[in-house]
């Protein structure tokens, strides 16, 4: 069993678990029982963690894992992205085009390939260490810096709305 | 991230996202001003960036719904050990009633495989093949195809050869075993201080799950698990935290 702080450590990540599930999940109601599962693993898992800082990179590796483990089963819909309606909730006394340029970017986002969006999600929007992106989706660190890279090169271009050639790789 | 050399690909993301060392980030910003079309560019992902994050907290936060408060969370899971442990007792049981019709012929049986210690012939394995020299393998590191291939065969299913890159080992090479269960085999990695780490997969006899778990045996610990018709082990010198990490990793996968 956990001890109070503890508890109080893994609920305060729950909000940005529940962003990270709804990016990964068909519905929101799938999001939540992603996080619920992830919960009830970290109960059962939790003597396997070992440096008390980086719960929030444990939690998000089991959750992961877990939609992987799912994924196979149900066929994630890859218009579906909660973000999509970010423009909706915009603070009415912003300037409008603002507001659309952000919305914009939540649904460029939403159109790249899995593995950069994810990269790309944890770092810029969850602010994620590459090394903590690393670990949550289990590849090295060079695979993580690659997937960033085509996945703002991408994001430019639908933003663009045009094909602009990537810029040339450097040596 | 502290890094030196010409600049990479690696060094414009971390700049992009300001996260660069302030040695390294006035040698990038020079290396850009060079650069007047790669400096726009990276301008632009860098407000796409911006926009990405301010965009996310746009929303509001929602209140958490009581479902996923670790109360409940730990009161449903509380709720699904006491019917496991229903089940449990339901098929004790029948196990008695049965061993006592049976009672007769278990006599002359040999003693279960599982009153040995659990995974001992992946410690035997791991000091015969292992524990002396991380190069004692039959299929070294690059003929890794080649392992994959004979394994999948020798246990009559498909088996990857676990990448634990991820943790920090590298991969060294394979051997096909034998293990009191039935065919198996190891896979052999070597830690960042020359430890050796092993990976060892063997088929059950009888199918059986069970979650991670480990046992010290000397020098070595074997962390294990079963998955139905699979166990697996991960060994390594009781000092060397990597056999720990790899079998975390790898058991969290099932």
């Amino acid at each position: 069993m956990l001890g109070s702080v503890s508890d109080l450590e893994i609920e305060a990540q729950i909000p940005a678990l529940r962003r990270f599930a709804r990016s990964l999940a068909r519905n929101p109601d799938d999001a939540d029982e992603l996080v619920q599962d992830t919960l009830l693993q970290a109960l059962s898992r939790w003597r396997q963690l070992r440096k008390p800082g980086s719960v929030r990179a444990w939690l998000f590796q089991i959750l992961f894992n877990l939609h992987r483990t799912h994924g196979r089963r149900r066929q994630r819909d890859l218009a579906r992205f909660d973000h999509d309606d970010g423009a909706d909730h915009a603070d009415p006394s912003s300037d409008q085009h603002q507001a659309l340029h952000l919305g914009d970017a939540l649904s460029a986002l939403a159109r790249l390939p899995q593995d950069q969006r994810i990269a790309l999600e944890l770092v810029a929007v969850q602010g994620m260490t590459y090394e903590e992106v690393a670990r949550v989706t289990e590849v090295p660190i060079g695979t993580v810096m690659s997937r960033l890279s085509r996945a703002r090169e991408r994001l430019r271009t639908e933003l663009e709305g045009s094909n602009v050639t990537p810029f040339r790789r450097l040596k | 991230m502290s890094r030196s050399g010409p600049i990479g690909d690696d060094d414009i993301q971390a700049f992009i996202d300001g996260r660069l060392a302030p040695d390294r980030l006035r040698e990038v910003e020079a290396f850009l001003a060079s650069e007047p079309a790669l400096r726009s560019r990276i301008e632009q992902q860098r407000a796409d960036v911006h926009a990405l994050r301010a965009a996310a907290q746009l929303r509001p936060p929602e209140p958490i719904p009581a479902s996923l408060r670790l109360s409940e969370v730990r009161r449903r899971r509380a709720a699904q050990t006491i019917s496991r442990y229903r089940q449990l007792a339901a098929g004790l049981c029948l196990f008695a009633v049965g061993g006592l019709l049976g009672a007769g012929l278990v006599r002359h049986q040999p003693a279960p495989v599982a009153a040995r210690p659990q995974m001992a012939d992946a410690v035997v394995a791991f000091r015969a093949f292992a524990g002396r020299s991380v190069d004692m393998v039959e299929f070294p590191a690059a003929q890794v195809a080649v392992m994959r291939q004979m394994i999948s065969r020798h246990l009559r299913q498909d088996i990857v050869v676990p990448d634990l890159s991820g943790v920090g080992l590298s991969f060294r090479g394979g051997r096909l075993l034998a293990s009191d269960e039935g065919p198996g085999g190891m896979f052999v990695y070597a830690g960042p201080a020359g430890e050796t780490i092993a990976v060892y997969v063997k088929t059950l006899a009888a199918a059986r799950k069970a979650d991670l778990n480990s046992r010290q045996d000397g020098e070595v610990t074997a962390y294990f698990w079963f998955t139905g018709g699979l166990g697996y082990a991960v060994l390594g010198p009781s000092t060397s935290p990597y056999a720990k990490r790899a079998a975390e990793q790898l058991s969290s996968r099932e």
